[in-house]
């Protein structure tokens, strides 16, 4: 098996995971509203997270949380605020459109972070390959919204 | 003023893609799960507060819910805690990539059987097509040819300097 197979299962699994969600969530969503729908998905979140991860919560976890930067506790603001944008930007141009300009700037923003390396991760640099593979998704993308 | 939705949609994108490398970057730190775990808590305080602000977008109750609902929650732990293991490895377009693909899948398959939705949109040959092209493209961006050496990322203790 090959080193990247591991991982990529984990990404796929996960965008599996996320279509069955948004369903669920954008049901939610039209019964009790966008917001408060997102609030009630992160707490289930967090609860479920206290009771898997209940032995976990040791010393050495908040040793770790105190040495870590700060700004890096700032995704879950960010989970919120695009929970808002999407609220803002659906009731004009519609889920299709929507969702199709989110993943492509995702997708954009994705490449040149791995590019540069931003947020210290490793870097990964625009290859022809690469670059080949990010045209082929786009295209497949429009291709997908069309109808 | 369409302009201006549009524009919406792509700093929406952008944050999208931002929250997920905070989230991988937390994960190197504290694990994958961990992190995953520090995100929904964040979010769970800032919506709290923006609901007790006023900024409401529909009625809130709890009642007459079904617990189901909050399976949603419990799946998007895991699934970004998976995202988080995978960015860290194969990189975050990548993994992007990888991802929106088994999203369009699956949403395409609950589309055709009409499952968790009121009416079915069957598979359209045009869909089949744009899914394959963006597999063709998930092969091209993560199988590693050509590409630099990854060098390690800095350890926790210069993360920041007391």
């Amino acid at each position: 098996m090959k080193s990247y197979m591991l991982p990529l299962l984990a990404g796929t699994v996960s965008g599996s995971v996320v279509a069955v969600m948004m369903r669920l969530n954008a049901t939610l969503g039209a019964h009790i509203g966008v917001l408060e729908s997102a609030f009630v998905v992160h707490l289930a979140g967090t609860l479920l997270a206290l009771v898997v991860l209940v032995h976990r919560f040791n010393r050495e976890f908040f040793g770790k949380i105190r040495k870590t930067p700060r700004h890096l506790f700032s995704g879950g603001l960010l989970g919120i605020g695009i929970v808002l944008i999407g609220n803002i930007t659906v009731p004009v141009l519609g889920m299709v459109v929507t969702m199709s300009l989110f993943i492509t700037a995702d997708l954009l923003f994705c490449t040149t972070a791995d590019h540069f390396g931003f947020f210290g991760l490793p870097p990964r640099c625009i290859t022809r390959r690469r670059s080949l593979g990010l045209l082929l998704t786009l295209t497949g993308l429009i291709l997908v919204f069309w109808r | 003023m369409f302009l201006v939705f549009i524009l919406f949609s792509l700093v929406g994108g952008t944050l999208l893609a931002t929250q997920k490398l905070l989230n991988a970057r937390l994960g190197v730190f504290v694990g994958g799960l961990r992190s995953s775990f520090i995100n929904h808590i964040v979010g769970t305080l800032f919506g709290a507060m923006m609901l007790l602000v006023g900024i409401r977008t529909g009625v809130f109750t709890l009642e007459g819910l079904p617990y189901y609902y909050l399976l949603g929650g419990c799946m998007g732990l895991f699934a970004v805690a998976l995202a988080n293991y995978a960015i860290v490895c194969i990189g975050a377009m990548a993994t992007s990539i990888a991802f929106v693909l088994f999203q369009l899948l699956t949403s395409s398959l609950l589309d055709h059987f009409g499952w968790l939705a009121a009416d079915a949109v069957p598979l359209s040959p045009l869909r089949c097509i744009g899914i394959f092209l963006v597999a063709l493209g998930v092969v091209l961006a993560s199988t590693r040819k050509s590409e630099p050496i990854l060098h390690p990322l800095p350890p926790l203790q210069d993360a920041r300097p007391e």
